[in-house]
């Protein structure tokens, strides 16, 4: 028999967002945290940040020799860490065996700095026509840790460390399906018995690297929008948090993926999504995937289209959140099932190779 | 009682060579693919020696269109992921044909992805001027066709692409776990049927640090071998080793359900008995120094298994090369094996082709393939002063010929993830 999953802890750090108050807050006000404009190629067309900013006196700040090579969205994975493990006081000696599955936009930003540098120095070492001293030049300008700066499983490995976590693991990458896909493991260690508890989560930088890779998908030339984040997920069966006398936060019903074999050729085709059928009853729809404007407001007229109850998405005030996106819509969906009193919400995302994912929450 | 899960199919290209059958010779005949790097231009940069494919792949992706094509010539991990596809598709497909398209899958096992600024540097200087930065000028080099960049591919770019070609719908997956993530891939893989997400999945990766700019950062990072004594950069287990030797490589294998196998009268080569898998939860830049995690990892691949150290017939190590990696994995095998190690032929093979980080894992695991299916045990080639004699059978000198049946592949990376796999052939 497949055990139920629930919902138990989580820790998040978005632009303006690091509780549950603070998602309701967010998005009533729709204050927009994209405060990063980067002038691009095309003086009509805008691309808009979210980015994450941490004093280093906070609470579980990442030692110094850490947080020195840390990107943006590690730094972030690592604090939620360290919250996590505050909030739900997991004993001590059951920590080795709990899984963590996490998913990584991996964006290398800190690449950008150093190869606009290394351009320069292309650009230098060519006039002196010397290939030899060109090469010496690029090997100096390599920062001596770029190879753990750049590593994908970098969050996986500072979250680990900083909560003793070390059970069956991976880093899945890297559009936002990745994101439902790393809960659909922890879901399924739960579901068969595996673990009586599992965290799941992500973390994601999106900016250039990100616009740069992405943006060639579309033909869109709106104004494109991107936040930083991480978020953990405490996933549990229901003995685990009867044991630690707590309250879950919901239940998890399920995890699905549309089943379509992607193109690389295709472009996204919003009213393509397989799930219609499943959202129609829905009271509360969270949805996610879009990265420009105008495929937001086409997404937005599909769902309300085909959805009787809310529709949601935080698109407005972040932008696209890479693999966090449905870990946020999960935790959004709880906030507003209890100021809603409805029963059940649903979370849909959509990467950019129109390959989507359905989760199914109810509460308790 | 758990389900039986079998390996189909395997392939690799590896700078043993194109396919299993040239890279089988090249371990029987002792060939080290280690040389001088043609790759990029190494003038400048301290380091002059990796394992190198040196075959000209462009045959084998010569039918793809335009736009494949073009990314395959800017990006070396592409090339690989096309060309190892092309190698097997035949094959492969006629397996994946039988099978629903939303019953079947694919888990590729990727590494960080740096631009080879070798290829693109006259590119960017055509583009870049004082008015016009780096990233501006990436978006005018990129091609805008589909999901197909020329700088800068997303890593699901693998995935995706194998999907598309052998119709995989159940899910594509991309595994991020570095020097770890093709044999989790493979574990992964099989977890997935073992939970009926998928009948068939096709699980691989695919890596190459031969750019200028990763190979400077490894070099950097103090990880890569510094002797340059002819043939012998790369010495796992020996106690004057000093580092691994940068590598590439690509590999593929197809895992199917024991129904699956029945219900489409496949041919199983392998069965898989176990995947094990933790994490050191120590630091990035090291392994755990007690060898905690890699312990953990090799006592759940036993366990679940449901089979004794003894009847481990082979075992294919990670054995870098560096120091740390080389002690902890022999303490980590001591610790769990206990005296069963001794009578165990254990080697790695990276002194011959090199470390292809992500790709590492299932180069290994074909590798062990071959060697339980021609019954022979590849000796550390360059293991002149074992770190240990008492213990542990580290085969040295000559290759070996014996009876082998079941075998298990070890694979760690950076950041602490531990993998091991054990497969046992088919009568």
């Amino acid at each position: 028999m497949k055990k139920e999953v629930f919902l138990s802890g989580y820790s998040l750090r978005l632009p303006g967002i690091d509780s549950l108050p603070d998602i309701e807050m967010m998005a009533e006000g729709q204050k927009n945290f994209l405060k990063k404009q980067v002038k691009l190629a095309d003086p009509n067309r805008h691309a808009e940040f979210g980015e994450l900013e941490f004093a280093h006196d906070i609470a579980h700040f990442p030692q110094r020799q850490d947080a020195k090579i840390m990107r943006q969205d590690v730094l972030a994975a690592s604090i939620c860490a360290g919250e996590l493990m505050e909030k739900m006081g997991f004993p001590e000696d059951t920590v080795q065996d709990i899984p963590l599955y996490l998913s990584s936009g991996v964006f290398i930003e800190n690449i950008f700095g150093q190869s606009d540098k290394t351009t320069e120095i292309f650009k230098k070492a060519l006039t002196l026509t010397d290939r030899s001293k060109m090469r010496e030049m690029l090997f100096k300008a390599v920062p001596p840790l770029l190879a753990l700066n750049t590593l994908t499983n970098a969050s996986s490995s500072y979250v680990a460390q900083y909560s003793n976590i070390a059970g069956r693991n991976t880093t899945l990458g890297n559009t936002s399906v990745s994101g439902a896909q790393s809960l659909a493991l922890a879901f399924s260690d739960i579901t068969n018995g595996l673990s009586d508890v599992a965290v799941a989560g992500a973390s994601s930088r999106g900016e250039l690297f990100s616009f740069l890779t992405f943006s060639q998908f579309t033909d869109d030339q709106s104004s494109w929008r991107e936040s930083a984040g991480a978020c953990l997920l405490a996933l549990s069966d229901k003995d685990f948090f009867e044991k630690q006398n707590s309250l879950p936060i919901c239940r998890i019903e399920s995890i699905d993926f549309s089943r379509n074999v992607p193109s690389l050729m295709a472009k996204t085709v919003i009213d393509d999504i397989s799930f219609i059928h499943e959202l129609k009853d829905f009271p509360f729809v969270v949805f996610s995937g879009a990265f420009t404007l105008d495929s937001f407001r086409q997404q937005e007229t599909f769902f309300k289209s085909i959805c009787s109850g809310k529709t949601f998405s935080w698109f407005p005030v972040l932008g696209n959140t890479g693999p966090v996106n449905s870990l946020l819509a999960l935790l959004t969906c709880t906030v507003f099932m209890r100021k809603y009193k409805i029963s059940s919400a649903v979370c849909v995302d959509i990467d950019p190779y129109n390959r989507q994912s359905l989760i199914k929450i109810s509460l308790p | 009682m758990k389900k039986k899960i079998y390996i189909i199919d395997y392939d690799l290209i590896s700078p043993l060579g194109v396919g299993k059958s040239e890279v089988y010779q090249s371990l029987k005949n002792n060939f080290a693919a280690e040389g001088k790097i043609t790759r990029f231009d190494i003038a400048g940069i301290p380091f002059h020696i990796a394992a190198e494919i040196s075959r000209d792949l462009k045959r084998l992706c010569s039918d793809e269109v335009d736009a494949v094509k073009n990314t395959v010539s800017y990006d070396r991990k592409f090339e690989l992921t096309v060309s190892i596809l092309n190698l097997v598709k035949e094959r492969f497909s006629a397996v994946f044909s039988l099978v629903k398209e939303d019953r079947k899958g694919v888990i590729f096992g990727m590494g960080a992805d740096v631009s080879p600024f070798e290829l693109i540097e006259d590119e960017i200087l055509k583009h870049t001027d004082s008015s016009n930065p780096y990233f501006k000028s990436i978006l005018e080099i990129n091609q805008k066709s589909g999901a197909h960049n020329l700088m800068f591919n997303p890593y699901d770019l693998h995935a995706i692409y194998l999907a598309e070609k052998l119709n995989l719908g159940a899910f594509q997956k991309t595994c991020l776990t570095a020097c770890a993530a093709s044999n989790q891939a493979v574990g992964l893989a099989y977890e997935a049927i073992l939970n009926d997400e998928a009948d068939v999945v096709l699980a691989g990766g695919s890596d190459s640090i031969l750019n200028a700019m990763a190979f400077s950062s490894f070099c950097k990072l103090g990880v890569l071998s510094t002797i340059t004594e002819n043939g012998k950069t790369c010495k796992p287990f020996d106690v004057n080793r000093c580092g691994t030797l940068g590598g590439e490589a690509a590999g593929l294998c197809i895992l199917a359900s024991e129904d699956s196998v029945n219900r489409n009268n496949l041919k199983p080569l392998f069965e898989v008995l176990s995947y094990g898998n933790t994490l050191d939860a120590y630091q990035i830049t090291s392994p755990d120094p007690e060898g905690r995690g890699m312990i953990r990892s090799l006592e759940q691949c036993l366990s679940n298994a449901n089979i004794n150290a003894s009847e481990i017939d082979y075992i294919n190590l990670h054995g870098t090369g560096t120091r740390l990696n080389d002690q902890l994995e022999l303490f980590a095998l001591q610790n769990v094996f206990g005296p069963a190690l001794k009578n165990i032929p254990a080697s790695s093979t990276k002194d011959r082709h090199g470390h292809a980080i992500a790709a590492a894992g299932i180069q290994e695991l074909c590798i062990l393939c071959l060697a339980l299916e021609n019954n022979f045990v590849p000796c550390n080639m360059n293991l002149e002063k074992p770190i240990d004699t008492e213990k542990s059978d580290l085969v040295q000198y000559n290759n070996r010929y014996t009876k082998l049946k079941t075998g298990m592949n070890c694979n760690y990376s950076f950041g602490g993830v531990n993998t091991a796999l054990i497969i046992r052939k088919t009568n």
